[in-house]
This record gives structure tokens, sequence and C-alpha cells, in this order.
């Protein structure tokens, strides 16, 4: 049968591992890493996120649906950001 | 007028016999129908297998859902509507913060050396230790949903009241952080002052600063209001007995407040630490 809520153990190792990469994103700022330095907390954050929607909120465990409706407003997100970046990022074009 | 007082009295007939039916197949030991099933796991913990047989009649009577409404088929119909819309909300909350996100990326782009010199002048001390209060504040808030599904109605109360506390405690922080600020002339307007290449945007740093911090922090506000009324209410009435939706909603949405903040945090205290 399909697990339809995480065991408690689960929740534990989510927030450690969510301090864990807090503490990590913190070390590696003051660490000169050259454009690294921008990447590497937007993947760390990245990851949080995921790690918070999918154990804490239980995504991991929630039917298609919920999905298709967590999905779609990182979606919205991307063609927010996209097609405005894409105007900024490009004037410089000639 | 008639009809369809007629039919709504003939749809509720058939739900009530429905759950009649469901309830005696608990007694005769057959395997959890439909919207009983996730009681039946409830009543045993986590994820049971579902052909434990029911043991607990009192239990199982209790389950024949007062709070379904009568659009829904079932109360795991009505949950699944819940949570989507809930989702829903959030994806509207994500274009929110979203908007304010892309205005802070276009000018840090624009003007990278004056953000990374105004980040310099963010608190990491007052912003790192407020990352860690909101992760271990949604922890404690994962359990007090868990506690809820398990129908623990005085450890949901005892876990909301914590989480409760903690986003009074980031708050409590965050004051402390943006009177220091006040009193470093960094909230922007005519007293702002700041040793900078580029002062103009590194203001302009801060007042995204200000405006995304702010409005997190409304969410946070608003997120410890809610929970202490649900804690109190969880203490004192039986509003979530065997009814633990509004506590999963209330969940999703304080986890989200936290995804907000685990986005902004770096965006905010780590863009220039080094060098």
């Amino acid at each position: 049968m399909k697990r339809t809520f995480p065991i408690a153990g689960t929740y534990v190792i989510n927030g450690i591992a969510l301090l864990c990469l807090l503490a990590l994103t913190i070390f590696a700022a003051y660490v000169k890493l050259g454009p690294f330095n921008t990447v590497i907390p937007l993947l760390i954050a990245l990851a949080k996120g995921a790690l918070i929607a999918l154990f804490f909120m239980h995504l991991r465990y929630s039917k298609p649906l919920m999905w298709v409706f967590a999905s779609a407003g990182v979606f919205w997100l991307g063609i927010l950001l996209v097609l405005a970046l894409g105007d900024y990022l490009t004037r410089g074009w000639r | 007028m008639l009809a369809p007082t007629a039919t709504l009295g003939s749809a509720r007939d058939s739900r009530v016999g429905d759950g009649a039916l469901a309830v005696a197949n608990l007694s005769a030991g057959a395997k959890p129908l439909g919207s009983f099933q996730r009681v039946a796991e409830t009543r045993t913990g986590v994820a049971c297998a579902p052909t434990d047989p029911p043991n607990d009649m009192s239990s199982a009577t209790t389950t024949a859902p007062s709070h379904l409404e009568h659009q829904f088929d079932d109360a795991q119909q009505q949950r699944d509507a819940a949570t989507t819309g809930m989702w829903l909300f959030l994806a509207t909350e994500v274009l929110f913060f979203g908007g304010m996100f892309l205005g802070y990326t276009a000018y840090r782009i624009y003007y990278p050396r004056a953000f990374a010199e105004a980040s310099r002048h963010t608190l990491i001390a007052f912003g790192g230790t407020n990352t860690a209060v909101l992760v271990i504040s949604s922890t404690v808030m994962a359990f007090a949903v868990r506690a809820a599904r398990e129908n623990r109605q005085r450890i949901v109360a005892t876990l909301l009241w914590i989480t409760a506390s903690l986003g009074m405690v980031f708050l409590v922080i965050k004051g402390c952080e943006y009177a220091k600020e006040i009193s470093e002339h960094l909230l922007p307007g005519r007293s702002f002052h700041i040793e900078a290449s580029d002062p103009r945007h590194a203001e302009m740093f801060f007042y995204l600063y200000w405006l995304m911090t702010g409005i997190h922090a409304l969410h946070v506000t608003i997120g410890v209001v809610l929970i202490t009324i649900f804690a109190f209410r969880a203490w004192i009435t039986d509003a979530f007995r065997n009814h633990d939706t509004p506590v999963d909603l209330l969940g999703l949405y304080w986890h989200f407040v936290d995804i907000v903040w685990v986005f902004l945090f770096p965006l905010i205290y780590l863009v220039n630490r080094h060098g």
C-alpha cells in the first residue's frame, strides 16, 4: 500500500538536513568561489524548498492533482522570471 | 422550489445510507471502504495494513463525518478539494512574492556591486538565527499535523503553541534587527545613509529588503495569530476531532512561509560575505 504519511523520523531527519544546508550555505558564502558564490546559495535554497515541499508539506505522499497545482505555481513563476529577464538581460545586445 | 429541496434531502439520505453501510462493514470485520479507510489508518497509527480488523467501534461510529458538506461524496473528496484549494492559494502567493523576487533579480543584475556592498551591511547573525528558528518551527508544525491526524488533541494544541512561540521568537528577532538597522540609518528615506560606492542603488537594495522581509513578516504574523487560535480550539473544543484537514492546511501555509524565507535568506544576507 502506498504510504500516505511519513514516519516520525522523516520529519526529524528533514529538519536536521535543513539545518545542515543552512550551515553549508553560510559557510560557502564566506569562501571565495567566484560565480559559484551566486549559484551555490540558490541551488541550496532550491534543495531546501524541495525538502520542505516534499516532506513537510507531504507532496511526496500526495495525489497527482496536488503535484499539478504545486507545479503550476512554480511554472507560472518561471514564465514571470524568464520572460521579464529575457528583456532585461538582452537589452545590451545590439 | 420543492424539487431541489427534495433532491437535496434524498442525496443526504443516500449519504447517510452509505455511511451506515460502511460502518456495518467495519463491524463485520470487512476491509474498510472509501472515506473510512483513512480513519482506519489513523486509529492504529501511520500507514497500517488496510486489512487490519477494526476493533474499536466507538471511534468507527464517530467518523460518520458531521463536518461533511452536502456537495461532497465523502470525507476524502472533501479533504482533497480543500487541500487543492490551499495549494491554489499558495500558487497565487508564489506569484505575489515572485513579483518582488523579479524586481530584486533585475536590480541585482544591473547593479551587482551596489547590492554586494549593501548586503554586507545586513546583520547575518539575526538572519541566520531566524532561518534556524523557522526551520525548527516548521518541524514542530509537521509533528502537530501528524498528531492531528492521529486525533491526539492535547498534543496538537501543545505543538501548535510551541510553533506559534517560535514564530513569535522570529518576529522579536526581526524587530530587534529592524531597530538596529534604523539606528544605523539603513531605512530608505530622508535619513538613509550608507558608506558605499553607489549609495543610490544600495538604497534600492534596502528598499527591496524592507519590502520583502516586511511582507514576509506580515505572513509570519498572520500565521502566529492563526496557529494560536487553532491551538486554543484544539485545547478547548473538539473542533479537530476526526477532522484534521484545517490543521493540515494551516501546516501547508506555515511551511510555505518557511520556504519564502529560505529563498530570502541567501538573497539578502549572503550576496557578498567573502573577500
